[in-house]
């Protein structure tokens, strides 16, 4: 099974639940894998986004509550879920009205699997 | 709207000092340049942007006095809106100053019956301090007697401190139009940002307009040297090409900001209370800037 | 007109059950008011709060997908859950923010209504503050 499918196998169920793009990031916004439905919003891929994941998770880190894990933003219509797996970034898009404690469960509870695919690469 | 001024008084009273001091930005040592007033010079000043003083300052030697009070008599006490007679206390022949003051008022009972009569005893800083508070009652005394049926009012004045500013801003006040107004949004702006205190400052001359106040304060000279202060402090700006728009002062017990507030006007704001943030007091001023622009308007 | 007491008490009522502070500030970071043990932790939290937003509000705005539809797309909330707490910002109005900073046990959806409430509330008297200071 190649990395990309692995990946695929891992994000399908939440698929399923609704999620519209599930993608895997250097910091730099790099795509390293992903799955993307055709109802994804455009442009979900802009490095940008990855970038501010990677500058917020490092502030975020200094307020006194030891590190930060992840980063949710909720914006009009969808929300973008970011999973810190250093060096890389978990993307989730869903839409705003999805339950987010549910998507993020995705590195917790696959983590081998995903620790095994990130070693892999 | 244009109001007429008459700065009257003997020569060498310090007419001309005190306007210079407070419309023409000179410090009191300048003055000393200053030279004897030939017959009257007019000046107009722009004051809160649609109120002009158009400030006659008469030359107070005895040829032009007299002249004031026989052919020039209708040109010069027509449509005046406030007196302001200048004594210096100093002054050798009181007979002769009483005289020609005299002469003024019933010119300006015959042509302007409605003006308002301010009394500057002036020099007060060549009076021995101990001898000031008696010497300035009794000149009181003396011009309110001499002013009936006028009712006056009287301010002891130096150039060398506050009390000059302290004369000219109740001067003013008495000159605009919509103070009233003025005072009551002042006095909600004061209650809506918890303010101890809130004053209004003109711009060029920072004369006191208006101020609103929840506290008593034991320095009723406060404000005056908070004008003269700051005077000095922008003349030191100008002096480097610049100007200041904003202070924030931060003391132990309170935080006090200076800020533009309207075109002509400065606001000055004093907060007691360390829970208020400063960034609130600074929105709450920007806030409070369009509505006093609104209320400027004319 | 904002009174910085009135702004106090609802924040105050906002910090319960795990959450520890709770502040309003502009955009800058400047708190205008707020409810946290100290002076110094709000405005920590003050300024890495308006750093974190206005850095994701950056990338949405070069972000082609929201781009596209930027009014009913645009950046609402953001929740950072961390190692020992979790932080909650959101904007009241164009120039302000709040922040909700809560301990472990704060549950992510309790957080979420509880900004969205908070924000709600104060939304309309400092839109009105905000439409002045154009």
């Amino acid at each position: 099974m190649t990395a990309q499918e692995s990946f695929q196998a891992l994000t399908q169920p939440y698929f399923e639940k609704g999620l519209k793009a599930a993608l895997l990031t250097d910091r730099e916004g790099v795509v390293v894998l992903e799955c993307i439905s055709p109802e994804a919003p455009e442009g979900i891929k802009d490095p940008a986004l990855s970038t501010a994941f990677s500058i917020a998770n490092n502030q975020a880190s200094k307020m006194g509550l030891k590190k930060n894990n992840s980063i949710i933003g909720i914006y009009g219509t969808h929300q973008v879920i970011q999973i810190d797996n250093y060096p890389l970034i978990i993307t989730l898009v869903a839409l705003s009205t999805a339950n987010t404690g549910k998507y993020l469960k995705v590195p917790t509870g696959n983590k081998t699997t995903l620790v095994i695919l990130i070693k892999t690469l | 709207m244009k109001k007429k001024v008459l700065l009257m008084g003997k020569s060498g009273s310090g007419k001309t000092s005190m306007r210079s001091i407070i419309f023409s930005n000179y410090i009191a040592r300048d003055t000393r340049r200053l030279g004897a007033t030939i017959d009257v010079e007019h000046s107009n000043l722009k004051f809160l942007g649609n109120l002009t003083l158009n400030l006659w300052d008469c030359g107070g030697q005895e040829a032009f006095m007299e002249n004031y009070f026989a052919s020039q008599r209708d040109h010069i006490f027509k449509n005046v809106e406030v007196l302001i007679y200048v004594f210096d206390v100093e002054s050798r022949d009181v007979e002769r100053d009483m005289h020609y003051y005299q002469s003024c008022l019933e010119a300006i009972m015959a042509n302007s019956r409605e003006a308002k009569i301010f009394c500057l005893v002036h020099k007060m800083d060549l009076v021995q301090e101990h001898q000031r508070e008696k010497m300035y009652e009794e000149r009181c005394r003396e011009l309110r007697t001499r002013s009936e049926p006028l009712k006056i009012e009287t301010f002891r004045t130096s150039i060398w401190d506050e009390t000059l500013y302290a004369a000219w801003s109740t001067i003013v006040h008495a000159l605009i139009p919509n103070i009233r107004t003025l005072e009551s949004h002042l006095n909600n702006f004061c209650s809506i940002c918890d303010a101890d205190e809130v004053v209004l400052f003109e711009r060029s001359t920072f004369l006191v307009i208006a101020n609103a106040a929840r506290i008593n304060h034991i320095d009723a000279h406060r404000f005056e040297k908070i004008s003269n202060i700051i005077k000095q402090f922008n003349l030191g700006c100008s002096r480097s090409q610049t100007h200041f728009k904003s202070m924030e002062i931060k003391g132990s017990s309170f935080t006090a900001f200076i800020d533009v507030l309207t075109n002509n006007t400065y606001v000055m704001v004093v907060m007691s209370d360390p829970s208020i943030q400063p960034a609130a007091t600074l929105m709450n001023i920007n806030v409070a800037r369009k509505h006093f622009e609104k209320l400027a308007e004319p | 007109m904002l009174k910085p007491k009135v702004i106090s008490q609802v924040l105050r009522q906002a910090s319960t059950n795990g959450i520890n502070a709770a502040l309003l500030m502009n955009a800058g970071g400047s708190l205008l008011a707020f409810a946290a043990p100290s002076d110094r932790e709000a405005r920590i939290y003050a300024a890495i709060a308006a750093n974190l937003w206005s850095t994701y509000l950056k990338s949405s705005n070069s972000d082609a997908a929201f781009r596209n539809e930027k009014q009913e797309d645009d950046l609402r909330l953001l929740i950072l859950p961390c190692e020992e707490g979790v932080v909650a910002i959101a904007a009241p109005s164009i120039t302000m923010l709040v922040c909700l900073v809560g301990d472990k046990s704060v549950d992510l959806g309790m957080l979420k209504a509880k900004i969205e409430a908070v924000s709600r509330h104060l939304s309309e008297p400092l839109e009105k503050v905000a439409s002045y200071q154009q």
